[in-house]
């Protein structure tokens, strides 16, 4: 009964609590029964080779894509009841950056649960956009046309427009694939500050050499669930070699589970 | 001044109401990169109204317009299908669709015909603007006069309404709209529901389509959702200013295009008694417009520069 009941509360306190989620497209699994709690106030990573279900196994969480089977709960309640409280970055890739609008206008999009038809964006509304587009450092882009950017200015954009949702929660979809170094570091440095508010970061990640300086737990994935905790437990060579089946040599192993062997950070 | 009362206001008029909120819906559809579907919708409004003409014996409007409200639907639906089962591309799926339900409808219409009962081709294929008379209409008085106002031909209340409709499902879905056209993913995490807003446009194209068919024919419905909203997006990089202008061409090509049918060839001095079909003008003239815009449009490199920085 108490193991229950720890259960309950750990699952009652986690922003995100995933429970035999189960993915498929065209009768195949592509995320086989996954069992995951976000630890709150937690930056944590979901890594896997390609086709491991990361991106699928988000998508399946906030809904975008239906699941076959799977419980979803936000601070133990349903996810479709608490869905204001998570912020969801999607891959650069996945939108038409030609659309016809500004870097203000897609801030702004963030704001689209707070406004009712009726309501007009007006100066409230820009300001706290141009509060968000400050924090990545984009204030002076705001009336760009968004097809003018480079790689990092759009992922920068993204991020400032998860910020002005204001969530608990904030889910990203490799956020530093094809960033350059500059903007990695930026981001990686907004992305802490709001660890240090006590909110939670739950990110797919693809460069398994930053993992141990990005993030203190880990998911690592390959459809099923491989293993699950703080990374300096969890990262290991046995779980990496299990999650990439055996696709990484030695060396590179060797390399990334001994955090004394990095290449150490002056940031 | 009563010619113009009697034969060109009323068919003027449904020409610009018709461009233009065509064209305001041409708008998400060029974005969404599915100006395909307003051409399928409306070639399958052909064989839902000989249905319905053969289902009922009649040409009266609320039949016909039933049958090409049921057949636009049959439309969406089959295309979802073919998409799904075949795992084919939806422009693929929408060219079959259309093509053949639109061949059905001929065949149809052609069998109709040959057992004696009478269905114009040409009006279902161009439209017929300049039937739309207005007997009552001569003088400006009878703007102001109850009984003359009474005889207005029907098809002006009628895509009056459907433009208000049109209009009000923008304004109250702006946003939706936007979100899920930029972005889908993120809009179905915020809950703006791109599913079913998606729907609603296509019904929203599919009342628009059907009430155009009366008015300008099947052929040239493309044009009026596609051309204004194709040349507008060359015109601007800002979705507001872009559907002002999307309006301002719908409206230039209507009301130029109908007075250039009626009157342009003697203008040009071809001739006393020659005119051209007013929907195949105002076609024509939005095409043009659109190879302006091609040509002179402030924005129209866009495309291959922002292709140009995504690979640099």
């Amino acid at each position: 009964m108490s193991a229950v009941g720890q259960i309950s509360d750990e699952i009652a306190a986690s922003p995100l609590a995933i429970h035999g989620l189960t993915v498929s497209y065209d009768h195949r699994p592509v995320v086989h029964s996954v069992d995951f709690v976000v630890p709150p106030g937690s930056m944590t990573a979901i890594v896997g080779p390609n086709g491991a279900g990361k991106s699928s196994l988000l998508k399946a969480v906030l809904g975008i894509t239906r699941r076959l089977t799977g419980d979803v709960r936000v601070f133990g309640q349903p996810f479709s009841e608490m869905t204001r409280h998570v912020a969801y970055v999607p891959q650069r890739s996945s939108v038409d950056w030609d659309f016809p609008a500004t870097v203000i206008d897609v801030v702004i999009m963030g704001l689209f649960r707070d406004l009712r038809w009726w309501q007009i964006t007006g100066r409230r509304q820009r300001e706290q956009a141009m509060d968000s587009l400050a924090r990545v450092g984009m204030e002076t882009f705001a009336d760009r046309q968004i097809g003018e950017l480079s790689g990092g200015q759009q992922q920068r954009v993204f991020l400032a427009r998860a910020l002005t949702q204001q969530a608990e929660l904030t889910i990203l979809d490799e956020p530093f694939a094809g960033v350059d170094a500059a903007t990695e570091k930026a981001i990686v440095e907004v992305l802490k500050r709001l660890r240090e508010q006590g909110r939670t970061l739950l990110c797919v990640h693809h460069d398994l050499a930053t993992v141990r300086d990005y993030f203190d737990h880990v998911l690592l994935l390959n459809v099923r669930r491989i293993a699950a905790g703080p990374v300096e437990s969890v990262f290991t060579a046995d779980h990496l070699q299990a999650t990439y089946g055996g696709r990484l040599n030695q060396i590179q192993l060797a390399r990334l589970v001994a955090p004394a062997t990095v290449v150490s950070e002056d940031i | 001044m009563s010619d113009f009362m009697m034969f060109s206001l009323v068919p003027m008029s449904v020409a610009v109401i018709i461009g233009m909120t065509c064209a305001l819906l041409g708008n998400f559809l060029v974005l969404r990169r599915q100006s395909l579907i307003g051409d399928a919708i409306s070639h399958v409004a052909l064989p839902g109204i000989v249905v319905s003409f053969l289902l009922t014996g009649t040409l009266a409007s609320t039949a016909m317009m039933l049958g090409a409200g049921v057949s636009a639907l049959v439309t969406v639906v089959m295309i979802e299908l073919i998409r799904r089962l075949g795992r084919v591309e939806i422009s693929a799926a929408m060219g079959v669709t259309f093509t053949s339900l639109f061949a059905f409808g001929v065949l149809l219409l052609e069998w109709s015909q040959a057992s004696g009962v009478h269905l114009d081709v040409e009006h279902a294929l161009y439209g017929n603007l300049e039937s739309l008379i207005w007997f009552e209409g001569v003088s400006l008085a009878s703007l102001f006069d109850p009984v003359a106002l009474a005889d207005l031909p029907p098809q002006l209340a009628r895509v009056a309404w459907v433009g208000l409709l049109v209009v009000a499902y923008v304004v109250v879905f702006r946003r939706h709209l936007v979100v899920g056209s930029f972005d889908p993913d993120f809009a179905a995490s915020v809950r703006a529901h791109p599913v079913i807003v998606d729907l609603l446009l296509v019904t929203m194209v599919a009342i628009a389509a059907i009430a155009a068919f009366e008015a300008v024919g099947s052929i040239i419905v493309i044009a009026m959702f596609i051309c204004p909203a194709a040349a507008a997006r060359l015109m601007t990089n800002r979705l507001g200013v872009q559907i002002a202008w999307s309006q301002l061409f719908a409206l230039i090509s209507s009301v130029l295009g109908y007075l250039l049918a009626g009157h342009g060839l003697i203008w040009l001095g071809l001739g006393f008694d020659v005119s051209v079909s007013a929907a195949g003008m105002i076609a024509t003239i939005s095409g043009l417009i659109l190879l302006g815009a091609c040509l002179f449009g402030p924005q129209r490199q866009r495309a291959g520069a922002a292709s140009l920085s995504q690979s640099s």
